[in-house]
């Protein structure tokens, strides 16, 4: 990447960082322009909420689901983009490095829409980095982010219902308030 | 005589593999028969081998090992309660979260205590006097019986010397079936995972009997997870579990939900394993086969297996579904 910067006039440190990157993002508005203005898409969306429904509609739902099958390979396939064209150069056996489960809780974080996986692959790419960073400096253990991917999908994917509801009711409280001092100041 | 034999030593290994996996599947037939899918095995698994193995090693005997190994596998499973049937969230994805977590967890915690890459020390170590292994169980009279031809090999070999473990875990399965299908409990937690609200009508709690599920599951899994590391390496090894929670998983859906069936899916897996340990460096006419095809035989197989001839299998009617007790 530094050496694509350089050639326009932007001065970089050398680092990992490589085309990849502009691909990923191409692919997550691709993903956006696919799920959301296209048929297959609309398909897609239909069967994941509700398949007899779908069925009954007309979609043909092997069809659907062979078919985001193969565009999931597909996106999955391109993980191997950046760590072995990229990074490394040579396929590592460890090349993957539990990145798939990481990219669950991506998902999850970004609420299943490009731009909050956009987001959130951003947070998680922060969190390994300063691992690796800290371990370097402090001689922490950096499967301590392990961990935190760990409570980052139990706090945001399984336990959203715990923090949902008495925030609701704190605003529906406070909002049911100020609607009780605006009628009592009109009187 | 050779042949027999071999049958022999395969069985026997496959009781040694089969065992973690019979806990394992046991534990998820308990919570997903009461409604609860559980992902979270394989976590759990190694979030107790962890424990049991550092419990072990610090106290000096294996029995508090289990002890410790069971109660984190509580835990974690009051951790997967309380999110997914007190707060109702994703099943799927809070047993992933553990997952992740136990994997997370052990590691760093066993790096940070013991200063040895993860591991746990050995659990049998003369020098610094500590001997905190379960050891094989000899049945009266098998050595002298050893020699005898065909009785010998049976009651010696296969019989007997194996883990506590090993017969507890035989033992389990004809249990679990008396308690789900012979007893009151048994009904009301597999009334739980077909009609939850059948069941709060007749005034049972819902919520009470899939914490009570996910209790005996953890006990369970926290079973397994102790033979793998108190019990046969001695030691804990990150993600030692590699994969038997999975495996338990698909043992119980091939065994349609049944304890029978797992039981048997469970055995199947583990004479796969067994099999394809035995035969590492034979050849078929002067082509001596890979050693790497060989230990992927079980997998493929089971990938076949399950894809092929697994019938229909029908999960209990809530499983995946959290409870809410009025729609408001």
């Amino acid at each position: 990447m530094h050496e694509v910067l350089a050639m326009i006039g932007i001065e970089l440190q050398r680092s990992p960082l490589n085309m990849s990157i502009v691909w990923a993002l191409m692919c997550g508005v691709g993903v956006y322009f696919f799920i959301w203005r296209t048929r297959w898409g609309y398909e897609m969306r239909a069967v994941g909420q509700n398949s007899n429904a779908a069925q009954y509609a007309g979609i043909p739902l092997g069809k659907v689901i062979v078919m985001t099958m193969l565009v999931s390979g597909m996106l999955g396939g391109f993980f191997a983009l950046n760590v072995v064209q990229g990074e490394a150069h040579q396929i590592k056996l460890s090349l993957v490095n539990g990145m798939g489960f990481t990219g669950i809780a991506v998902a999850l974080m970004g609420r299943n829409h490009p731009f909050g996986i956009v987001l959130a692959s951003l947070l998680f790419g922060f969190l390994y980095q300063g691992g690796g960073e800290l371990q370097f400096e402090y001689g922490v253990d950096p499967r301590i982010i392990v961990v935190l991917q760990g409570l980052v999908i139990l706090f945001s994917g399984a336990l959203e219902n715990m923090m949902k509801h008495p925030i609701e009711s704190l605003y529906l409280k406070l909002t049911e308030k100020s609607r009780h001092a605006d009628v009592a100041e009109a009187n | 005589m050779e042949a027999f034999n071999n049958l022999i030593l395969i069985l026997d290994a496959t009781l040694r593999v089969a065992t973690p996996l019979i806990f394992a599947s046991l534990a998820g037939l308990f919570s997903e028969r009461s409604g609860v899918v559980n992902i979270a095995l394989e976590g759990k698994i190694l979030a107790s081998a962890f424990a049991g193995a550092a419990g072990a090693y610090v106290t000096n005997s294996p029995w508090m090992g289990l002890l410790f190994g069971v109660l984190v596998s509580v835990a974690f499973a009051m951790l997967h309660g309380f999110a997914t049937v007190t707060h109702r969230g994703d099943q799927v994805v809070s047993g992933m979260a553990i997952n992740i977590l136990a994997a997370g967890l052990t590691a760093a915690l066993g790096n940070f205590w013991f200063h040895q890459g993860g591991n746990t020390p050995n659990l049998v170590d003369p020098f610094n006097n500590i001997d905190a292994r379960f050891t094989p169980i000899t049945f009266p009279f098998a050595e002298q019986l050893a020699d005898v031809p065909v009785i010998g090999g049976i009651y010696s070999e296969l019989l007997s010397g194996h883990f506590l473990l090993v017969y507890v875990a035989l033992a389990a399965v004809p249990l679990s079936w008396w308690v789900l299908f012979r007893t009151r409990f048994g009904l009301r937690l597999r009334a739980v995972g077909e009609n939850p609200s059948a069941v709060d009508t007749a005034g049972i709690s819902v919520v009470g009997m899939r914490y009570f599920a996910l209790v005996i599951c953890g006990v369970l899994a926290g079973l397994a997870g102790v033979y793998l590391s108190v019990a046969v390496t001695a030691q804990f090894l990150p993600n030692m579990s590699a994969g038997k929670g999975y495996m338990a998983l698909a043992a119980l859906i091939f065994g349609k939900w049944h304890p029978r069936g797992a039981f048997l899916a469970c055995l199947m897996f583990g004479i796969l394993q067994a099999i394809a340990d035995r035969s590492q460096g034979a050849s078929i006419g002067g082509l001596t086969i890979p050693v790497q095809l060989i230990e992927a035989v079980p997998y493929i197989l089971t990938v076949i297996l399950l894809g092929g001839f697994i019938g229909k299998a029908v999960a209990p009617k809530a499983v995946g579904r959290p409870y809410v007790k009025e729609r408001e």
